[in-house]
């Protein structure tokens, strides 16, 4: 008789974004006594974007991530936007929201197809040599494969054309866009964006196929221990719908009635956070409900953000694709607050196909093409910028001082708000799958699936801060040269 | 040159354009005035040859003072390379400050070819100016600069 | 012919270069045919254990992109430098440390004070204690350096990311089974000017603008206008995106092969052409409050460079003890 296993690292974590690891620790019995998810990653962008320019920052601080660039950017040039004073005009606006919601498509696609897809489209018991998009396009012949790539790279060029380049764009500015486009390149995305509304529409169709009727995927996605009766935050417009690109925050509880809801810059005050001695990730919490360990309900300030929390928060998608589909969805689950986790899958397609109903729309406003690029900026102040990156809401905190120099800087990404809900998700998948001390690599994956249901950016995740502001003050002379630099 | 265990010794190079500053610092020389020895003087064809690579450079390899020595406004044998060094100096300056390394430790003075006294007496006061700063600070090795692999 | 074995990695990265991998489209199944994938934790799921039962030169290639920011990147990097034969530095943070490198003005202790608070028993630690259960993290090295600080690396790609036209080409070389003499740098060996379409009159600056403060004009040089442009002290080989989007050149690709210090070249350049249009002793007065203007010199000079840069980033109020 083999010797029981007791410790397990699955290390690294792999198709997702960032540096994790899972700690596993089992009982006597074999099964699961304890599950630890560990970040090990820090690069520390609240300390160097202190004194750097503000209008940098959108391309500074997009190199948090390279896979979602486009959020911070945005979300970067809307602080600033109301640090200067400045909301953008309709032409800037329209071209914004129009890369924004390419970049929602290629987002989500990517992550169907790429990280956490394949788990069911190759299947979840596939040899790992397989489980990926290669393994993919293999299953699902080249034709179909050829369209994933394709249609990843309407996304991409949609933001290359409007951002300048296709990863880690340019363009954002206080109070506009750097750039506009040709009526060319607007017929181009145009078409593009149609396609993209016909391929996000047959991804669905594939996911009905092949996960909704994958026997692993409806076990997981019924089974009560995996769905999480978590709060919920993301965006809402003025009717209630998802908006990638602005709104309010709304807050819901796990029963679905309203917990919050407030303009950008309130949300910080809703946040608390907490370290813990093993990972280099800060893990916020509802502040009034407060901490209650690692626990998911009414009582317990963990909350989950990205498209599951976003189909609960809202109404409406505000498409009308998409808002079929979104019906359809909360029929399945008997309504909604919907709390089952792997449920994320189906959420995530929904806002691609959503996503790409926008641009299309976009395409053809006439805002686009006309009028100015940029407008007068005011004096520079403090400002917050709120945007939905496709993981969940992403809030950039900024304070310039009068030579327009970043004295203090507040972010909270995406990810980290759901690292509390992720390390939950990742010890009741341990706990429900881990019998008489069998850790293979298939038991192993499936311990992974349960965190790439929230399509996690770790680089993202280690870079939140609310709470403290830090603080640069340069003492300068008369002419203005540096005297002196005092940091808090 | 300087004991190891002994009080804090500066480490000065002075780059010197030839046809004023150097010549200055020769003149001091023949007149026997006596300046530190702290002083690598480095000659140059003009203190605009002096870049910004060159000066950190210096630093970055030990220097705990860099001192340019060039014509006088006006005086340049090549007519204007002294007002170039004047602005590669200020922005060298404002990127130490930037950094944490205090910008008295890159100074421009202008010394002409008859200014053995000026030139005896710039060195004498720099050498202090530097003591009193202390060594340049320096940037240790860490773990990841340790003999690479491979 | 056999396939070939390549792998990707990521150290301190933001995973923009595993995505710049994906930018050449379809083409990415010309790779798949030609090669198989032993490491690549963003796309497949093989782990270090893997990547330590792989014997030593068994992989023919890496393209290895992110910074040496913690004791577990410097390990990796060291790991995946015995399996491999070839290791390329892709990417910026890889090649010159990045961005990221403006960490290091600022000392370990001051980035965990910003990010966790000043009390230390509440920051991460390297071991804790959770129940009887140890937990580790890896060291969050003091200095961030660039992937050739801890091993021999025979390839640069450099910019961030890497443009797709040399993502193509690299995946063409590698299919066709003739990748250039170790040591190549896959960019332009000139600077962004010579390629960028601008039109350059190297005219004086005598005013230092900051691209949210005028439109440019999107013809002219954007130096000539007074707007800092990296272009002269940074290699070329993008097609010059960033002015095409009327945006300065921010130095993403490091700096040109003549050049040790892409900042300080930068200064040098920006030496030359501030000023009035005349040079005289009358005219200092004007040339220090053009060169006031200037409101960050790192983070506009050094942005990508400051890990490789003469100083390695801020010093550290420490006297020497020794020569």
């Amino acid at each position: 008789m083999s010797e029981t296993v007791r410790h397990v690292s699955i290390d690294p974590i792999t198709r997702l974004e960032g540096h994790g690891r899972i700690e596993l620790f089992l009982d006597e019995d074999g099964g699961l006594a304890d599950a630890f998810f560990q970040i090990p990653e820090l690069r520390g962008f609240e300390r160097f974007c202190l004194g750097r320019q503000g209008e940098d920052m959108p391309q500074i601080t997009e190199r948090i991530c390279g896979v979602c660039p486009e959020a911070h950017h945005f979300a970067s040039t809307k602080a600033l936007d109301a640090c200067y004073g400045a909301p953008p005009p309709p032409r800037a606006r329209a071209l914004r929201e129009l890369l924004y919601n390419a970049y929602i498509f290629s987002d989500h696609l990517l992550h169907f197809y790429y990280l956490g897809g394949p788990d069911f489209l190759v299947g979840p018991y596939a040899p790992p040599q397989e489980r990926n998009i290669l393994g993919v396009i293999g299953k699902v012949g080249l034709e179909l494969g050829t369209e994933v790539i394709k249609h990843r790279g309407y996304g991409q060029r949609i933001i290359e054309i409007v951002g300048g380049r296709p990863i880690h764009p340019v363009s954002g500015l206080p109070g506009g866009q750097s750039k506009g486009i040709t009526e060319e390149e607007r017929a181009e995305i145009e078409s593009m964006a149609a396609s993209a509304v016909e391929f996000a529409m047959a991804t669905i169709g594939i996911f009905k196929k092949t996960l909704l009727e994958d026997e692993t995927f409806i076990r997981f996605v019924s089974e009560d221990s995996l769905a999480l009766p978590t709060y919920y935050m993301g965006l809402v417009d003025e009717d209630g719908s998802i908006n990638f690109y602005d709104g309010d925050v709304r807050v819901v509880g796990p029963d679905g009635t309203e917990y919050a809801q407030v303009a950008a810059d309130g949300v910080l005050e809703l946040i608390d956070e907490r370290t813990e001695p093993w990972t280099y990730v800060k893990i916020p919490y509802l502040k009034d409900v407060g901490w209650n360990g690692f626990t998911a309900g009414a009582d317990s300030g963990v909350y989950r953000v990205g498209p599951l929390a976003r189909l609960n928060v809202c109404k409406g998608v505000g498409t009308p694709l998409a808002g079929a589909e979104y019906e359809a969805f909360l029929d399945y689950f008997g309504g909604g607050p919907v709390h089952a986790t792997f449920a994320y899958h189906w959420a995530r397609l929904i806002e691609m196909l959503s996503a790409a109903e926008r641009t299309a729309a976009l395409a053809a406003e006439p805002a686009l093409m006309d009028g100015p690029l940029r407008t007068t900026l005011g004096e520079p102040g403090e400002g917050v910028g709120v945007i939905e990156a496709a993981r969940g809401t992403l809030i950039h905190h900024y304070r310039l001082d009068d030579r327009g120099l970043i004295d203090a800087v507040n972010l909270i990404v995406a990810t980290t708000h759901n690292v509390a809900a992720i390390s939950l998700s990742i010890k009741e998948m341990a706990k429900a799958v881990i019998r008489d001390g069998n850790v293979d690599q298939g038991i192993l994956n499936l311990v992974e699936m349960s965190f790439r249901n929230y399509d996690p950016c770790l680089a993202c995740a280690t870079h939140a801060l609310p709470g403290q502001m830090p603080l640069i003050v340069d003492v300068r002379d008369a002419d203005g040269a540096l005297r002196r630099r005092i940091e808090r | 040159m300087s004991d190891p265990t002994g009080p804090f010794e500066p480490r000065i190079v002075a780059f010197l354009c030839r046809w004023c500053s150097y010549a200055g610092a020769d003149l001091a020389g023949v007149s026997r005035l006596q300046y530190p020895p702290n002083v690598v003087p480095m000659r140059v064809n003009c203190s605009g040859r002096v870049d910004a690579e060159m000066v950190l450079g210096a630093l970055e390899k030990g220097a705990d003072g860099v001192l340019i020595g060039g014509c006088h406004p006006g005086d340049c044998h090549y007519v204007s390379g002294n007002y170039k060094t004047r602005r590669r100096v200020a922005l060298i300056q404002r990127a130490l400050s930037e950094i944490g390394i205090d910008p008295q430790r890159v100074h421009l003075e202008w010394i002409s070819a008859s200014e053995g006294n000026k030139f005896q007496q710039t060195m004498i006061q720099y050498v202090e100016r530097i003591r009193d700063l202390g060594p340049c600070p320096v940037v240790e090795a860490t773990p990841a600069e340790a003999a690479p692999d491979g | 012919m056999a396939k070939a074995k390549i792998g990707v990695y990521w150290a301190a990265s933001c995973g923009g270069c595993d995505c710049s991998l994906l930018e050449v489209n379809e083409q990415i199944l010309d790779v798949a045919d030609a090669a198989d994938i032993l490491l690549w934790p963003c796309a497949t799921d093989v782990k270090y254990a893997d990547l330590a039962a792989y014997a030593d030169g068994e992989i023919d290639i890496v393209l290895f992109n992110g910074a040496i920011r913690t004791a577990e990147n410097r390990e990796i990097a060291k790991l995946i430098r015995r399996k491999t034969k070839l290791l390329v530095a892709f990417g910026s943070c890889a090649h010159t440390g990045g961005v990221i490198g403006l960490a290091n003005l600022a000392t370990r202790e001051e980035i965990f004070t910003t990010v966790y608070g000043e009390e230390r028993d509440r920051w991460p630690q390297l071991v804790a204690d959770e129940g009887g259960r140890e937990l580790r993290l890896p060291e969050f090295l003091e200095k961030l350096a660039p992937l050739s600080a801890v091993v021999a690396v025979d390839y640069v790609v450099p910019g961030c990311p890497p443009p797709r036209e040399v993502v193509g080409q690299i995946f063409s070389a590698l299919v066709a089974g003739n990748l250039p003499p170790a040591g190549t740098v896959f960019a332009s060996s000139k600077n962004l000017c010579d390629e960028c379409p601008r039109d350059r009159k190297q005219e004086k600056i005598a005013r230092i603008l900051r691209p949210h403060e005028e439109e440019p004009d999107p013809d002219r040089c954007l130096l000539d206008q007074g707007f800092i442009c990296m272009g002269p002290a940074t290699r070329g080989g993008c097609n010059a995106v960033c002015p095409a989007a009327n945006m300065p050149c921010t130095g993403c690709a490091g700096p040109t092969a003549n050049i040790s210090d892409q900042g300080a070249a930068m200064l040098n350049t920006l030496a030359s052409l501030v000023g009035t249009g005349e040079e005289g002793e009358d005219q200092l007065d004007a040339e220090d409050a053009i060169l006031a203007q200037l409101d960050d010199v790192v983070g506009t000079f050094y942005r990508f460079g400051s890990a490789m840069s003469l100083f390695r980033g801020r010093y550290h109020e420490r006297n020497r003890t020794s020569r």
